[in-house]
């Protein structure tokens, strides 16, 4: 059992198009470059606003309570977890 | 929950829509996608384009037909069993409340394409956790981190998933260095400040030529009443090379990646198993 699960049980999800790209040249990590590279790796707040959705972490979580308040699921499925590493 | 052999009920009812698409309009192979289903597994609607349009669309059309249906055509004929999934649960079950547990975020120095980043976690239980600092908590006190634990993260977590997860990770043979000290730089009554320093080498010729060789700074806060850390960073910056299995790099030459550590919250999404906890040897 090593792929796939994640659901919603709601809709509205907002993917990002288009993004600028970066023209970050910091090279090795230093002290003095620590907090660039940091920033630099970090996601933005944009690339996170997916996470803002409830998503159930599990498809079977979703069903026990779509059954419950007799809603329709949305599942995302993907080689990995949608929510982590894919 | 796609291969036959997994006979859990969240399986079996995956299997029943799993790789139909009700839209054909840029879709990725497999069982890869988004679906709309009745809690019974009807398919309402299905696709697996990246494209939001098609998503949407998909959506609506699954409402549209989930309209049309009658109870007993949505619904189990009886409350699904919250333990008739337990599989899943296997490694959510090793969640460690009392210990640390990191989001590690990876991208790149420089975009190769979209997307560049990607999102795992790091797992250490509390008596892990409580090694990362040295035993006597005094300013100017330094202390190396476990070996094993070190090479833990070279192995499973310092890895090149900015495209996509790669389904493999270092061997055992394949860390050529792995260091990282911590140092007591304040103690303010409960508060404990460290900072991290170190680096790491991981390499393979067979069956890929890939590496990584990443400089480790950092820094991170321990609550000693608390038993807990209250801030943490790691950053590893270095030369990544080679291509993996299925991690969509097309580039193999060398390139700065950078992978950082961050407390992770505490919502279910963030209590997500590291990709290769099954290697931890929990």
């Amino acid at each position: 059992m090593t792929f796939l699960r994640a659901l919603m049980l709601m809709v509205g999800i907002i993917l990002p198009t288009a993004v600028a790209a970066d023209e970050f040249q910091e090279a090795e990590l230093t002290e003095a470059n620590y907090a660039k590279w940091r920033d630099h790796v970090l996601p933005r707040n944009w690339e996170l606003s997916y996470r803002k959705i409830p998503w159930r972490t599990s498809f079977w979580d979703a069903v026990i309570e779509a059954q419950a308040r007799d809603k329709p699921i949305l599942l995302w499925a993907m080689n990995g977890h949608p929510l982590c590493n894919t | 929950m796609q291969k036959e052999f997994c006979q859990d009920q969240d399986a079996l009812l995956f299997r029943k829509f799993a790789k139909e698409r009700t839209l054909n309009k840029g879709n990725r192979g497999g069982a890869q996608g988004h679906y709309a289903v009745a809690p019974n597994g009807e398919l309402l609607a299905a696709s697996s384009s990246a494209d939001p349009k098609v998503l949407v669309e998909m959506m609506k059309q699954g409402l549209t037909k989930w309209a049309t249906l009658s109870r007993e055509q949505r619904l189990l004929p009886k409350p699904p069993d919250p333990t008739a999934a337990e599989n899943w649960r296997r490694k959510e079950k090793l969640y460690p409340d009392d210990g640390l547990v990191l989001r590690v975020v990876a991208r790149d120095q420089t975009r190769e394409r979209w997307p560049d980043s990607n999102l795992d976690y790091a797992w250490f239980r509390k008596d892990e956790a409580r090694t990362l600092l040295p035993a006597e908590l005094k300013k100017g006190a330094k202390h190396n981190l476990p070996s094993e634990l070190v090479h833990r993260l070279a192995r499973f977590h310092l890895l090149d998933n900015v495209h996509a997860l790669n389904y493999t990770f270092f061997p055992k043979e394949a860390i050529e260095k792995a260091r990282l000290t911590s140092t007591v730089v304040q103690v303010e009554d409960d508060l404990v400040s460290l900072s991290f320093e170190g680096e790491t080498r991981a390499s393979i010729v067979s069956p890929k030529i890939i590496g990584y060789e990443p400089k480790l700074l950092g820094r991170a806060t321990f609550n000693v009443t608390e038993q807990k850390f209250v801030a943490f960073e790691l950053l590893a910056v270095g030369m990544r090379w080679g291509l993996g299995n299925c991690n969509q790099r097309h580039n193999p030459d060398p390139a700065l990646m950078g992978i950082v550590f961050t407390l992770a919250g505490d919502s279910p999404a963030e209590r997500l198993p590291p990709a290769f906890i099954s290697r931890y040897g929990w």
